[in-house]
């Protein structure tokens, strides 16, 4: 009988043993996909950034419009898709709540994985008015 | 009576427990081997993706506060390098391919190498300067076991003449 319970337990560790392993590796292309993303948030960040404050990519509202992607390629494979929204912020240093919207406030969000919930990488800066 | 006295094993049941015992020490032989090899494959594939992550971050900190980029082949359109100027038209750094290692080098100006941005092998890297953004279009990272990390990116050049813009 302790024969039997010991061999039970010892099979049931080196399963959850192996498991681990083949958990611990699916992780790490869970994450690889999570770090192109944020470097593709952070491509489009910067590639606002560069552009002129009165790009029509920087008029208040979602880009490119609402309930609409960009695919997010690398080497013209689609990974994951974007998109940034634009909305008025107020300065809190020249008084909260007054009203006036002195900034503008651009998150950037890449979502990716096909299969169950989504993951999301969001980006936020603030940028001046034109 | 005699007989059921007698103490010891049998030759058939040393031979049963002997070829169990193989069994399981072939077993968890075979086990050890694969998981060591899942361990590596993941570990190798995380300093890999880790390394891409660095390469790109290096070469976005020096574009930011540069004002001018531009791109050459490094020696070929899938290996390129990089030179960037300071807002006095002076050479800031540079970042280059070197073919005898296969990884990107950096340095403040031609001639002087300041060694290897990451230890990783880097199989193509290419870019594209723009007025005022440099665009990463591919950096590929080769890991240990031989998987390729691809990832692309983008940096401003902050300290291009904002009259252009």
């Amino acid at each position: 009988m302790e024969v039997v319970v010991a061999t039970v337990i010892a099979v049931i560790a080196v399963l959850a043993l192996a498991y681990s392993f083949g958990a611990a590796r699916g992780l790490v292309d869970r994450y690889e996909i999570a770090r192109v993303a944020l470097a593709a948030a952070q491509r489009r960040m910067e590639t606002l950034s560069a552009g002129p404050l009165t790009s029509t990519d920087l008029l208040i509202g979602p880009h490119p419009a609402a309930g609409v992607w960009l695919d997010v390629k690398v080497e013209d494979r689609a990974v994951a898709r974007e998109s940034w929204t634009v909305d008025r912020y107020d300065d809190p240093a020249n008084g909260i709540g007054s009203g006036a919207a002195d900034l503008k406030r651009v998150t950037v969000t890449v979502v990716w994985g096909q299969a169950g919930p989504a993951e999301t990488v969001s980006l936020t800066r603030l940028f001046p008015l034109p | 009576m005699a007989r059921r006295m007698q103490k010891g094993v049998t030759l058939v049941e040393v031979t049963i427990v002997l070829a169990l015992a193989t069994l399981v020490v072939m077993g968890m032989i075979s086990f050890y081997i694969s998981s060591q090899s899942t361990w590596m494959a993941g570990s190798t594939q995380a300093l890999a993706q880790r390394d891409a992550t660095l390469l790109i971050e290096a070469i976005s900190e020096r574009v930011r506060e540069s004002s001018v980029a531009m791109t050459y082949d490094s020696p070929d359109p899938d290996h390129q390098g990089l030179l960037l100027w300071d807002a006095n038209q002076e050479p800031l750094w540079r970042f280059w391919w070197d073919p005898s290692d296969s990884l990107v080098h950096q340095g403040p100006k031609v001639g002087q190498d300041r060694g290897p941005v990451v230890a990783s092998r880097v199989t193509r890297i290419r870019l594209e300067a723009l007025p005022h953004l440099l665009e990463m279009r591919l950096v590929e990272v080769r890991s240990g076991d031989g998987r390729l990390v691809r990832m692309s990116s983008a940096a401003a050049l902050y300290n291009s003449p904002a009259d252009s813009l």
